[in-house]
């Protein structure tokens, strides 16, 4: 499904360049569960935002289903991320000025589905994470659990065929990291690609395979 | 989706209150300006284009080749239309007509002061379709005793009554019989003035000239071209008619009726100039409420940074979100636009006497109007949506997203727009205080007589048959110092000819004087001092057969004639020669736009039109009272009109009060609106940096320290815009006085006035958000964090 070739991320700050991720290769088959580890600083975030095409690589080549998507315009990317992924927070990043059901309904519209698809979609969705009640409330009137749930939601109600969560649980109370956890491992089961950054090694344990990072580069593909 | 980027449009409105109130606010007061000024330039701009033929209407006028100059006036002989329509090709009718002065008319016991008296050519229907109420439209004036009325001066003699066939009395003297009622006049005419319409040969009983002879310029006349003719060819044909008949240097031409309202009759602009400056300022207004709304909406991009990089990873691409800030933009300006439709209507009674009548009652059904309207806030949300749509919408979605927005994007770029906002304020500021300044010197001015204390009475042309018992009665009054009788009021040009002869005369040199009739008492009773020779004696009347008529010329008609030592020479005023007994210094009897021109006074009793009486400014009331009494006492039946004379001076210069009081709302509002931005760039400058300003102070910065680092840019600003400000304020104002021959001075306090004015509303506005800022208690800022 995906596959990264000496992909090399730098900022050009003056006369000092900033290496953020140097020579990563990597290959991600689909159907699999896949956790970015590492310290602070080591780039899992920018990695996972060179996957998720909202950040492009300095140097390297990026292939997403045989496509070249270091070559691309911005619109077929777009067309691209809207088609395939779908983007979890660490800090939920909800639209605060929509509701929980316009949140959700948002990638929908960008995917021009009708509106009694969409409405379905929704509903479909409200009801598989048990949040019906919600529907109707601003992201402010809920819990950080239920607005990571909300965000999750969002992230799958087009049915991508990727999943990036970017520290799903990194603000969420331990129970309700685990619920979200069990979600993963419940959508990956069904067949989702998931590829998660995360610190915690029991999270971490959810996945197939553990990409460490340090430093920029990969220093160990478990 | 539209509804989606509708929702989220109004829960961001309703949510940051101050914001939206600013943009709204702003562009309704600009866009409610530019409705006003589209309503007034759309009046000015449709004169006379209600006419069903008005393509092929014209209104001729002659050049005349003096030794001064050429003069353009559209003062032509009397038979000339008829000589027009008979001899040429390509001309379908003509019609002369002329205004008639004031003049009393009489039904049962309703006697009114008319003003609005014309009188014209029975062909005058054929070739202008106002609309006739009443009447047959073919035989309106073709019975000499006919009278053709408004609607308002029907329903004021005859109230519910039908008015046609009613007999009404003219001057006391005369029986008219009513044949039509016509609407009253649009706004959007030439013809304004008029109310009432007599035959033309009522000039011979009214100004007693029948205007019967070539070389006796006065009434105009109107062309109306055959279907098809070639305008430029008929003007070619009869460019030489006046020559031809006995009229030396002077040529014809016509100008089209739509131009007339528009351009002066030497071509230059008239009127046009002003409606583009006032189209400038709507334009200028729009300006400074579009730059709010592009500045604030940038200065705010963080606040929807969040949301763009969140619709970009839901995959919205770069066009969904500029559509959808464009779309708000338009649906903000949309918002304005409702209250500016509703402020102009507000607003309307003002322009209405702004303009000095009423161009519009009701703007909601003017339906071209509000189309206008409606494609003038589109365009003002599209083009100030332009910006911050595609500054929004390229935000980088994992920069955002991490919180990395760099604080200061974009600032430069907002300080460019509030340079050019204070700019434009500072310049309509100059432009009003050079315009007032002029209105004000020229009603100081010298005018070589003294305007204060003097009372116009109008005779009408009955009255002024008993001008001596009338006068002998004013005369009589405790506060009435003396009076004299003039033909012309020191107000505008009268009668002026070319065809004087002097001793000493040049072969070629026709200087055009203009020629003012009066008695012996005048430069006492204006006084007006002698430059040379003596003031009038009574012996110096013409047609005083015991001795020379006498004439008194000014100054600049002694320089234009070439005369050395002038008094004693002898002057030919065409039908009787006579003597120079004085030179009158020269005095202003034209507004102060226009030089002096050569004039000569003589004595005589025909054409007399008023009584000017010199009061006692202490006992005004006394003196208007009696002045009163005394006319009802010698024309009992005959109504009263006097004006003062200091006033009449005031009107005259109404036009250019006008455009001074545009100009000085144009400045107050263009002040306003970007004060309002003002207010909303701090406060998010307040927002923004309000932990930067929490920590100075943890750091020691007193309140001082911090509000005069909010105000240092402002301040600089303010201070820039007057560079750009002055040059172009001086430039245009230089230009605008130009206008003038007496001209107050521009000088350099006006400018730093104008820029002091500006900065010390600018401090104002900002000084109080700085305080509230500077005051707050850091630890809320910091903790907020």
């Amino acid at each position: 499904m995906i596959k990264l070739r000496n992909i090399t991320k730098f900022y050009d700050a003056g006369a000092v360049k900033t290496y953020v991720l140097r020579n990563i290769d990597l290959d991600v088959a689909e159907g699999e569960f896949i956790t970015i580890m590492g310290p602070s600083g080591a780039g899992k975030t920018t990695l996972l935002n060179i996957i998720g095409m909202l950040d492009m690589p300095t140097e390297g080549e990026y292939l997403f289903f045989d496509e070249k998507v270091h070559s691309l315009n911005d619109r077929k990317r777009s067309a691209l991320y809207k088609q395939y992924f779908g983007y979890v927070f660490q800090s939920f990043h909800l639209i605060d000025e929509l509701t929980v059901y316009e949140n959700l309904e948002t990638p929908l519209l960008y995917k021009k589905i009708k509106g009694a698809e969409r409405k379905s979609m929704v509903c479909d969705i409200l009801d598989r994470f048990q949040i019906v009640g919600k529907k109707d409330l601003f992201p402010s009137q809920l819990s950080g659990g239920q607005q990571q749930l909300v965000g999750v939601a969002r992230a799958i109600i087009s049915n991508p065929k990727l999943i990036l969560a970017d520290e799903p649980t990194g603000n969420l109370h331990s129970e309700q990291g685990e619920e979200i956890m069990r979600l993963f491992k419940k959508l990956n089961a069904e067949g989702t690609t998931i590829i998660q950054v995360t610190h915690s090694e029991k999270n971490a344990s959810c996945g197939d395979r553990i990409v460490r990072l340090r430093d920029g580069w990969i220093e160990k593909l478990q | 989706m539209i509804r989606n980027y509708f929702k989220i449009a109004i829960r961001n409105l309703t949510k940051y209150r101050i914001y939206s109130f600013i943009n709204i606010a702003g562009l309704s007061v600009g866009i409610a300006c530019a409705i006003l000024i589209a309503l007034l330039v759309r009046t000015e701009m449709s004169y006379d284009r209600f006419h069903a033929d008005h393509g092929r209407i014209y209104r001729a006028f002659q050049r005349q080749e003096h030794s001064g100059g050429n003069l353009f006036t559209d003062n032509l002989p009397g038979p000339l239309a008829a000589h027009l329509k008979e001899k040429y090709t390509g001309i379908e009718e003509t019609a002369r007509f002329i205004y008639g002065g004031n003049r009393a008319l009489k039904y049962g016991d309703r006697v009114f002061n008319e003003t609005g008296i014309c009188m014209a050519d029975q062909s005058f229907f054929d070739i202008f379709s106002f609309e006739l109420k009443r009447g047959e439209r073919s035989s309106l004036l073709s019975d000499p005793n006919s009278i053709v009325i408004t609607e308002s001066v029907a329903e004021k003699y005859f109230g519910d009554e039908d008015p046609i066939g009613k007999v009404m009395t003219l001057e006391n003297l005369f029986d008219v019989t009513v044949t039509g009622v016509m609407e009253d006049m649009p706004p959007n005419t030439g013809f304004s003035r008029l109310e009432i319409m007599l035959p033309f040969k009522w000039t011979r009983e009214l100004y007693g000239n029948p205007f019967d002879r070539w070389g006796n310029n006065w009434p105009r006349t109107y062309v109306k071209l055959a279907d098809g003719a070639d305008p430029s060819a008929v003007a070619s044909q009869i460019s030489n008619v006046l020559v031809e008949n006995g009229q030396p240097r002077s040529f014809l031409s016509l100008q089209p009726l739509k131009d007339a309202n528009l351009y002066l009759l030497n071509g230059e602009k008239g009127l046009i100039m002003a409606l583009g400056v006032f189209a400038a300022i709507g334009v200028f207004i729009l300006l400074i409420a579009g730059m709010n709304f592009v500045n604030l909406a940038t200065a705010r991009a963080q606040k929807r940074a969040r949301e763009v990089g969140l619709r970009k990873v839901c995959g919205a691409a770069k066009r969904d979100l500029v559509l959808q800030f464009f779309g708000e933009s338009v649906l903000i300006s949309m918002i304005a636009l409702a209250g500016a439709v509703v402020l102009a209507q507000i607003l309307l009674p003002v322009l209405n006497s702004l303009v000095g009548r009423r161009i519009a009652t009701d703007i909601f059904s003017d339906a071209p109007l509000m189309t206008a309207s409606f494609a003038i806030a589109l365009v003002t949300g599209l083009l100030s949506g332009i910006y911050p749509a595609v500054y929004l919408a390229s935000f980088h979605p994992a920069r955002v997203l991490k919180g990395v927005l760099s604080a200061g994007g974009g600032s430069r770029f907002r300080n460019a727009l509030v340079v050019t906002q204070f700019a434009i304020s500072i310049a309509l500021i100059i432009g009003t205080t050079v315009i007032l300044r002029q209105m004000d010197y020229m009603q100081r001015k010298d005018l070589g007589y003294d305007p204060n204390g003097l009372v116009n009475v109008y005779l009408t042309a009955d009255a002024g048959r008993r001008l001596d018992a009338l006068r002998e009665e004013i005369d009589r009054g405790p506060a009435v110092l003396g009076s004299t009788a003039v033909s012309t009021l020191p107000l505008s040009s009268g009668n002026s000819s070319s065809g004087y002869d002097w001793e000493g005369r040049e072969e070629s040199n026709h200087p055009l004087i203009n020629r003012v009739v009066t008695d012996h008492r005048y430069m006492e009773i204006m006084g007006m001092e002698m430059a040379a020779g003596r003031a009038f004696l009574e012996s110096d009347a013409i047609g005083d057969s015991l001795s020379t008529p006498g004439f008194i010329l000014n100054e600049t008609a002694i320089r234009q004639m070439g005369l050395e030592n002038p008094v004693g020479k002898w002057f030919d005023a065409r039908i009787v020669r006579g003597t120079i007994v004085g030179v009158v210094k020269d005095f202003n009897f034209e507004t102060l736009a226009d030089e002096v021109e050569p004039l000569m006074l003589c004595i005589a009793r025909r054409g007399i039109s008023y009584l000017v009486v010199r009061i006692d400014t202490e006992r005004t009331g006394d003196a208007l009272a009696h002045i009163e009494s005394a006319w009802n006492q010698v024309n009992p039946g005959l109504p009263f009109v006097s004006t003062f004379m200091d006033s009449d001076i005031e009107r005259l210069y109404g036009q250019d009060m006008r455009f001074a009081k545009i100009f000085g709302y144009a400045a107050v509002l263009a002040v306003f609106i970007a004060c309002l931005g003002l207010f909303g760039l701090v406060s998010y400058m307040a927002e923004r940096r309000g932990r930067e300003m929490s920590i100075r102070k943890v750091l020691g910065a007193p309140v001082s320290g911090i509000v005069l680092l909010f105000t240092r840019d402002i301040a600089r600003s303010v201070l820039y815009a007057n560079l750009i400000a002055w040059p172009a304020g001086w430039f245009f104002m230089n230009k605008w006085l130009s206008n003038y021959a007496y001209k107050a001075e521009i000088d350099a306090s006006i400018f730093v006035l104008a820029g002091l004015a500006a900065l010390a509303i600018a401090l104002l506005t900002v000084t109080f958000q700085a305080l509230r800022t500077a005051r707050a208690n850091p630890v809320d800022a910091i903790r907020n964090e």
